[in-house]
């Protein structure tokens, strides 16, 4: 009896067990997507290209700090030194080579993710099957995104192409490195597993993967041999030369799968492609192939697009999608950065009503208000806005929203109906005329820049274009419409237009004279290689940026003294 | 030695009836009927109960043991029965005061041998018992021998009373006469009773649950003994979840603290009661009611996984996850049980013990049991009211306003001078040394000496123009009013103390009725709780509703047992918003604050105009507190069945089958007017959590004692436990009316998601124990889990342990050290057991879902890793554990080794990958070393008098190894490097202020290692730690006829406190519109050279990460007190009371700390933060009665 019971209750626990170990213990996610499901479908390669966008939008990118480091970098604002949100103290006083501190690692993650998404992307599209025109589509917005990727890290972490690259016109071999290439997830999920041959003198960098060294040239495999001390593991910084033309040949990539596409609303399509093939042309100072570029562009686009008409102006300026609107990213009411919105932490909410009283003051005690509109020189931002009586640009000018000040600020976005909600433009119409007029005269063909300088110049302010004595004519034409968009300061570093510093108690004085001339260049200009980085990644560590400090592990230092 | 009577505390006593005080005939010749066929002795004395009102005494599981195939009494007298029943069996019976005694005769026999082998000739002779029936014991066999040994002592008649501390009468007491076993008397219903014996014996008196006392009569010719109740014993139970051992047959490394150290304490969940009880528990807590507490057992295991102890109530496992969807506002799960409703808190911490739980066992397991009623006893209600308040304690000690608005001026007078001197240099050092001197003939010549066209006092105007305006006072309409502190309008200048205006004086309640009791085989125990207790800060509380019934049927002949248990508890926590970064928490406000900022305008609204957009200008603390929800209700539904298969008497089988369900609530809502919630017009997050746990254990449990001493008990399982866990939450804003805070007034929705997971787990369990005398004693346990967090491939894990006890007390040899010690055991065990990591699919390549203009998007924001594993934990655990003076003092020495592996880490990578960590296991790991002293010792056991002291220390050691690369904590000023002790702080030496320019000096050593100071930043040391060395309690329980007074310390040591609220808001000196801890009064000026802090400036330097701010964090802290008076029997039996206590206690009164107004246990890292809920007195006035 006793033998028979224990045998059933052993018979029936045993039969538990073979039960459920099966099922109860293959858990799905009920969130998370299968990744093998992603990278096979059409489908989800859809959803990852939307998920490229969606960290486009991150505030470490064009949601929040990309435009938030010009505008303190570049001559139009001032920054107040008050409690809350981002500081940007730091953006140009980083200590030593030790820092981690400032918005700089965040920003480089930030970029890298998105190269990450397309780089699947672009790896898996070639093996999956489905409608031929839109995985067409997929893969040129992918190859797209990932240029601009590349080109705003270019223009985060290091010198422009007048600088950097060998055709520059102010070439300097300290300034040669561009970015680390991560061409293939194999890399950027195995960085320890390559090691990189460095010639700092030559420029000659050679990255590998140790276990394919016999992938590699014979002489390349006789310099590894003969200058070991020369290899670190990781992988370094291609040089600038590599990383541009990179950029370049990926948008021209793009442009050829996306040449017929007219894009969504918040997506990247033909004219957007073009339009940044053109921007990318002026950073690498091909100034024939802008002018080339542009007229195609004109020639394709221009009948899509038209500039806002000068009386609708103050009521049209910041409305989503306007006619002038190449490509913008979308802000919806659940997906935004709220507090870390651009709007949100440069000034506090004000009226918008054209023609009241009350236009342009604080309406409620809402943002950080940390972006004063510089004044009291000729070169500052009010002084500039405030030029010709007539410019309709001036009703940008608001109150920054500091009682007991009179500081103003700008307010490019306005949000509806939250004032952190705002969409984001990343080109213009107007960007397509300023680089054909910027190009033309420095080709010598002052006319031709005229002209394109007055399809801006005669919306904005009825009149046309002033004489263009030089290059700084037309980047100050050009820096009163792009205030606030992330431009200034990268066009003013692409031309060498130096920036001064602006020394006024009650905001931070540190962030002293930026300049960009030749030779006396070689302060701390641009952004640190991250020490984290540098820290996971030896092969960078010769690498970093003139300015900063050897590599030593830390955390880097707080300000110190006074 | 009277082993019958010592294992009182086994006996279940069969109150038969309850009217033993009507027995005036003898109760052998009471006539009764019996008919039974394959009975059991037990079964007989019911029977014989039901008919004739009998009390009999004998041990449970004797009266299970004696079978009894067929008895057929008709109309006979009990005597006839017994004596049939137990006709061939090895036992006997006598009466002892209308008691019918049944016992063992062997064991009878055993007595009279251990007795005269210990009390030797010195015992005093038994005579034949003349108890007050007259009747002698109907076998007197083996006592003869005894009764040969009569000394020459004269005979007395001792008339006495037994009751316990609180008076009542305890029914049922034996009183034996020391060394002759066989004269013995039983308390009757009114606790009174008679024994004759030689006028110079003692007597030994016992009662279930009380500690034995020997009482020397004397000559004396009436007694009162009054019993306390058993605080340590060890026959203490140590429960492992999966079965109960002894304490004296353990092996491992287990504490259990009992019902009386947390029933009263005014504390809403359990957690806060271990510290200071426990060995080797290290915790933190706030004054947030109901916060979940930190504890942490024998030092760290994990960095990225969980510290925390498992919970496991009544066998199954409860959650203690924060599952709110914040950090800042976290949920307690909890906090649903009500502390009175637990019998005993057994905290296991080495492999031997937490080995049994496998894969969750490496931080320790904490088993709770919750009462339960007795077999056979009275129904008993209780009924408490605990009643108090509670005030804030430890704030940070800030100045007035009038000494802000002059630290204020001299700081930006300071940074006036400073920024004119920068025209001349852009040299920092120059600056400094140029400011230290202007500053000196500043000072030194006031009217006279000019800087720039200005002398000190117009310097000095500049910066009170400037305080003034800065610190105008805003007017409700939009203005300010601009007044002249420091002129006419002195008295203007508000003096606000922020804490004061978001703190107040809390009341506190907690009701609780049970009823418990027991039938012939049914035992029930039910209870019902109402809490409150209101926060010290306003609108947080946590308030409960709890009911529990529990009812077994334990029938020790039947085949089949059964058993239900259900909890019910409904939670309503509300709290401010912790987390600095969030201005909205009323914490961080009043720590950032200044005085001379008014909380309210003249009309008596909130101030929301804060200058210089300090906390964005609208962040009034008063305001989030009063304006702000911060809702948490929870629903926790428990309900336990199980069943039992008793093959024989020693294999059963138990089923058991749990469903833990919770739900919890997040709701949110920040008003439209000021804030968060101005923003977005009004903001209201709402989120609910549903988690369900399904657990079935089926065991198979073998138990058989020998009579030859070989003791074996094991058992075999099988545990499956699936967790699934569901939530919907969304964001709505843009509200008409902040009196409507519910979703469809929304606006628009700002957010919304909905996902959850499961998880399940299947475990293989099985453990064997064997001991030979209770002397020779060896353990092992081998758990097999499988895990659905990790890939098939890695799915089981094997954890097992092993372990060996040998009781040196109980050697022949040791006979003689017996007298003093009973107990003197070395133990010693070895295991592995682990941690999960809190990561449930990350094995799997998962893309996570965002959103881009309204289509779907995906990225995988974490990299999967098939070959995710483990975290292993593998414990040594040695330890001495000695018993002297039947246990009045008793002491365990326990060294252990925990050493974790397989580390579950978030590697830092390249962040080219797009990824700045991977979470993968790692080659490093933690060692954790420490020692354990656990002594309680009956310091004084004289007449009314009675001394209890409890004392526990435990070392701690936890050292990082095989870390790849050293890393900073999240604060940075912690350093995670091989070789360091975890929280180690990472800091520059501060050397003190440089006299001439009241600048920070550091230490430095060159490198010939000549050490010099100057003003800068200097070498980083790693030497100091932030969790305390040595740690631990003291326990005291003084008594004094009816008053006790319990004391319970807590202390640490070693270690160091960093004050992370000072360095970066109330200690900085250049942290320019923050308010200032008062410490800073002490600052560097010309006048003033040799001072403590650097001279003030206004926006300058940020000197944070050296040991400026660092302080010792020795304490010891005064964690509860209580003083109980045990109400006079007369005055509550008038009331129709059996029993009533008052008690008056305070929980936290008093911390003695170098480091000052603050509570050091309010983080076990070290850290001094500036968003912490500051703890809370509670001072308590407790009414219980008994019916």
């Amino acid at each position: 009896m006793k033998v028979i019971r224990i045998l059933c209750a052993a018979i029936a626990a045993a039969l538990l067990l073979q039960g459920c170990e099966k099922t109860f213990l293959d858990k799905q996610s009920r969130s998370a997507l299968p990744g093998e499901w992603v990278v096979t479908t059409e489908e989800g390669l859809d959803i990852l290209l939307t998920g490229a966008y969606n960290g486009l939008q991150n505030r470490y990118y064009y949601g929040g700090i990309l435009y938030l480091y010009e505008a303190t970098k570049g001559p139009d604002f001032f920054q107040r030194n008050a409690s809350g949100g981002y500081s940007f103290y730091s953006e140009n006083g980083y200590s030593g080579g030790k820092s981690q501190s400032g918005n700089c690692p965040n920003v480089w993650t930030q970029i890298y993710n998105v190269i990450r998404n397309t780089t699947i992307l672009l790896e898996s599209i070639d093996d999956v099957t489905g409608d031929i025109e839109h995985l067409r589509h997929i893969k040129g917005e992918a190859y797209a995104i990932r240029a601009l990727c590349y080109f705003d890290l270019l223009r985060l972490y290091a010198y422009p192409p007048k600088f950097s690259c060998t055709w520059g016109s102010d070439y300097d071999e300290r300034f040669k490195w561009g970015v680390p290439i991560i061409d293939t997830m194999d890399k950027g999920y195995n960085v320890l597993e390559y090691s990189t041959y460095l010639d700092a003198d030559a420029g000659e960098i050679i990255v590998y993967r140790e276990d394919r060294k016999e992938d590699l040239t014979e002489a390349q495999q006789a310099l590894l041999r003969n200058y070991p001390e020369r290899i670190q593991p990781g992988i370094g910084r291609n040089s600038a030369d590599e990383c541009w033309r990179l950029v370049e040949s990926q948008l021209e990539k793009a442009w050829n799968l996306m040449k017929d596409v007219t894009a969504e609303n918040g997506r990247i399509g033909a004219a957007a492609i073009l339009a940044l093939r053109q921007r990318v042309a002026l950073y690498m100072e091909d100034y024939a192939a802008v002018i080339s570029l542009g007229e195609e562009w004109l020639s394709r686009f221009e009948s899509n697009y038209a500039m806002i008409s000068y009386d609708s102006y103050p009521a049209q300026y910041y409305k989503p999608f306007s006619t002038e609107s190449i490509f913008e990213l979308k802000f919806t009411e659940s997906d935004n950065n709220g507090s870390n919105s651009i709007n949100y932490w440069a000034r506090k909410q004000t009226y918008n009503i054209p023609g009241s009283e009350l236009d342009g003051k604080m309406s409620e005690n809402i943002g950080y208000a940390k972006l004063g509109l510089t004044f009291g020189t000729s070169t500052s931002g009010y002084e500039l806005l405030e030029t010709y009586p007539l410019d309709v640009r001036r009703y940008l000018i608001c109150d920054l929203g500091v009682a007991g000040t009179g500081w103003k600020s700008i307010r490019r976005y306005v949000g509806e109906p939250y004032h952190y909600v705002h969409n984001i433009p990343l080109i213009r119409l107007p960007e397509i005329y300023f680089n054909m007029s910027e190009a033309f005269y420095k080709r010598g063909r002052i006319n031709e820049a005229i002209d394109y300088l007055a399809r801006v110049t005669l919306p904005r302010r009825q009149e046309a274009a002033p004489a263009i004595s030089s290059v700084n004519t037309i980047l100050d034409e050009r820096r009163r419409e792009f205030i606030f968009e992330g431009q200034t300061y990268f066009d003013w570093f692409r031309n060498g237009r130096s920036i001064s510093g602006r020394p006024v108690i009650g905001y931070i004085s540190s962030s002293a004279t930026i300049n960009f001339g030749g030779a006396s260049n070689t302060t701390q200009v641009v952004y640190p290689i991250p020490l984290l980085e540098l820290n996971a990644n030896p092969a960078l560590r010769r690498q970093q940026n003139p300015g900063y400090g050897e590599w030593e592990f830390g955390i880097g230092d707080d300000e110190t003294g006074i | 030695m009277k082993r019958f009577l010592k294992i009182s505390s086994l006996i279940v006593m069969l109150l038969l009836g309850g009217g033993i005080c009507a027995f005036a005939q003898n109760p052998l010749s009471g006539k009764v009927s019996v008919s039974l066929k394959d009975a059991t002795l037990s079964d007989v004395l019911w029977t014989l109960e039901a008919q004739s009102h009998i009390k009999f005494m004998v041990k449970s599981s004797d009266a299970a043991s004696v079978r009894i195939p067929s008895i057929d009494i008709s109309g006979g007298t009990v005597k006839q029965v017994l004596d049939a029943a137990l006709k061939g069996s090895d036992f006997e019976y006598r009466v002892v005061d209308n008691v019918i005694a049944i016992s063992r005769k062997d064991e009878s026999a055993q007595q009279k041998t251990d007795a005269e082998s210990s009390r030797g000739e010195t015992a005093g002779t038994p005579d034949l018992p003349d108890s007050a029936s007259g009747i002698p014991a109907t076998d007197a066999g083996g006592k003869t021998q005894a009764q040969k040994k009569s000394g020459p002592a004269r005979k007395i008649t001792v008339h006495g009373h037994v009751m316990d501390m609180g008076g009542i009468a305890l029914a049922g007491a034996t009183i034996v006469q020391s060394g002759a076993t066989g004269n013995m008397a039983v308390a009757d219903a009114k606790g009174d009773f008679s024994i004759t014996l030689p006028e110079d014996a003692a007597v030994d008196v016992m009662f279930f649950g009380m500690e034995d006392q020997r009482i020397e009569v004397g000559g004396r010719k009436t007694l009162t003994v009054v019993m306390k109740e058993k605080v340590v014993t060890l026959d203490e139970v140590v429960v492992t979840g999966y079965g109960n051992i002894t304490k004296e047959a353990y092996t491992g490394s287990a504490m259990t603290v009992g019902s009386s150290r947390i029933e009263d304490r005014p504390v809403g969940s359990f957690e806060e009661v271990l510290r200071g009880n426990v060995t080797g528990a290290l915790g933190s807590t706030s004054g947030q009611p109901g916060e979940a507490g930190e504890i942490i057992l024998r030092g760290f295991g994990s960095l990225e996984a969980s510290n925390q102890p498992l919970y496991v109530v009544d066998g199954v496992v409860w959650d203690q996850e924060n599952v709110s969807g914040s950090e800042n506002v976290a949920s307690n799960p909890l906090t649903a049980l009500n502390p009175s409703d637990i019998a005993n808190i057994t905290v296991l911490k080495d492999a031997a013990s937490a080995s049994l739980y496998g894969s969750r066992g490496a931080n320790g397991v904490i088993v709770i049991t919750t009462k339960s009623g007795n077999l056979g006893e009275t129904m008993r209600i209780d009924f408490s009211t605990i009643n108090g308040f509670a005030t804030m304690v430890n704030t940070p000690d800030i100045v007035n306003g009038k000494e802000y608005a002059e630290l204020w001026v001299e700081g930006y007078m300071n940074r006036l001078v400073r920024d004119a001197l920068s025209q001349y240099t852009s040299n920092s050092t120059t600056i400094r040394r140029r400011l230290g001197e202007e500053l000196t003939s500043l000072y030194a010549d006031k009217e006279g000496y000019l800087f720039e066209g200005y002398n000190f006092y117009q310097w000095q105007k500049l910066a009170r123009q400037e305080f003034n305006n800065r610190y105008a006072i805003p007017t409700s309409s939009g203005g300010y009013n601009v007044y002249d502190y420091f002129g006419a309008d002195y008295a203007k200048l508000p003096s606000t103390d922020w804490f004061k205006e978001i703190s107040r004086v809390a009341p506190f309640t907690k009701n609780t009725l049970s009823v418990r009791g027991g039938f012939q085989n049914i035992s029930y125990y039910a209870s019902m709780e109402y809490y409150n207790q209101q926060g010290t800060i306003i609108n947080s509380s946590l308030e409960r509703y709890t009911l529990r019934t529990r009812f077994e049927r334990n029938d020790k002949d039947k085949f089949f047992t059964w058993g239900v248990n259900t909890y019910l508890a409904y939670t309503m926590q509300k709290g401010p918003v912790a987390g600095g970064s969030l201005y909205m928490s009323p914490m961080y406000g009043a720590n950032t604050l200044p005085p001379v900022v008014p909380a309210r305008l003249e009309d008596g609204s909130y101030n929301l105009n804060f200058p210089d957009n300090l906390l964005n200008g609208t962040h009034n603390p008063l305001a989030s507190a009063n304006e702000h929800l911060n809702l948490r209700p929870q629903v926790s539904v428990t309900v336990s069945g199980n069943i039992g298969f008793r093959f024989t008497e020693w294999l059963r089988l138990t089923s058991k089958v749990t469903m833990y369900y919770y739900n919890m609530r997040r709701k949110s809502y920040y008003s439209s007017y000021f804030g968060a919630g101005l923003v977005s017009h009004g903001s209201l997050w709402e989120r609910s959590v549903n988690r369900a746990r399904l657990t079935n254990t089926n065991m198979l449990s073998f138990d058989k004692d020998w009579v030859s001493g070989h003791a074996l008990s094991a058992m075999a399982g099988v545990e499956l436990e699936n967790l699934d866990y569901k939530f919907n939450e969304m964001e709505g804003q843009g509200f008409a009316t902040d009196d409507l805070p519910y979703m469809s007034n929304a606006a628009s929705l700002a957010s919304f998601a909905g996902e959850g997971y499961s998880t399940g787990m299947l475990s293989l369990i099985t453990n064997v124990n064997y001991s030979y005398q209770k002397k020779y004693l060896v353990g092992a346990s081998y758990r097999r889990d499988y895990s659905s967090r990790f890939s098939k491939a890695h799915r089981a894990g094997n954890f097992w342990s092993v372990s060996a006890g040998y009781d040196i007390a109980k050697e022949g040899f040791m006979r003689k050290a017996r007298r003093y010690m009973n107990q003197l055991k070395i133990k010693g065990s070895y295991g592995v057991n682990g941690t999960l990591p809190s990561q449930q699919l990350y094995w799997q390549n998962l893309y996570n879902t965002v959103r881009y203009n309204t289509e779907l998007g995906a990225y995988n924001n974490y990299r999967e890793r098939p070959d995710l594993t483990w975290e292993g934990n593998r414990i040594w655990n040695v330890g001495l554990d000695a018993a002297f003076f039947r246990d009045r003092l008793t002491v365990s020495l326990e060294y252990f080794n925990r050493r974790s592996s397989n580390m579950l880490q978030n590697v830092i990578v390249s962040r080219t990958s797009g990824y700045s960590t991977y979470f993968m296991n790692t080659d490093a790991g933690i060692d954790n070393r420490g020692l354990e002293l656990t002594l309680n010792a009956n310091v004084l056991r004289v007449k009314d008098w009675n001394w209890d002291i409890r004392l526990n220390m435990s070392t701690l050691k936890s050292v990082y190894y095989g870390i790849q690369t050293q890393y900073y904590d999240d604060k940075q000023r912690q350093l995670i490097a091989n070789g360091l002790n975890v929280h180690t702080w990472y800091l520059r030496r501060f050397a003190g202020i440089d006299e001439d320019t009241g600048q920070v000096l550091y230490r430095h050593v060159d490198e010939d290692g000549y050490e010099y100071v100057d003003t800068s930043g200097g070498k980083y040391f790693a030497d100091r730690q932030g969790v305390p060395k040595v740690f631990g309690g003291i326990e005291s329980n003084l008594q004094w006829g009816r008053f006790s007074l319990q004391t319970l310390f807590t202390y640490g040591l070693g270690h160091y406190i960093y004050d992370y609220l000072g360095a970066i808001r109330q200690a900085n000196d250049g942290a320019s519109n923050y308010t200032v801890a008062r410490s800073q009064l002490d600052r560097w000026t010309p006048d003033h050279r040799e001072a403590a802090n650097p001279l003030r400036l206004y926006g300058g330097s940020l000197d944070t990460r050296s040991d400026r701010y660092l302080t010792k964090g020795d304490y010891i802290k005064l964690k509860n007190v209580k003083l109980t008076w045990h109400v006079h029997k007369a005055l509550y039996t008038k009331l129709k009371m059996t029993n009533a206590w008052v008690y008056l206690q305070a929980e936290n009164p008093f911390v003695l700390c170098a480091f000052k107004h603050y509570d050091p246990e309010m983080s076990t890292a070290g850290y001094r933060e500036a968003d912490r809920y500051p703890s809370a007195c509670t001072v308590t006035l407790g009414i219980s009665v008994r019916f």
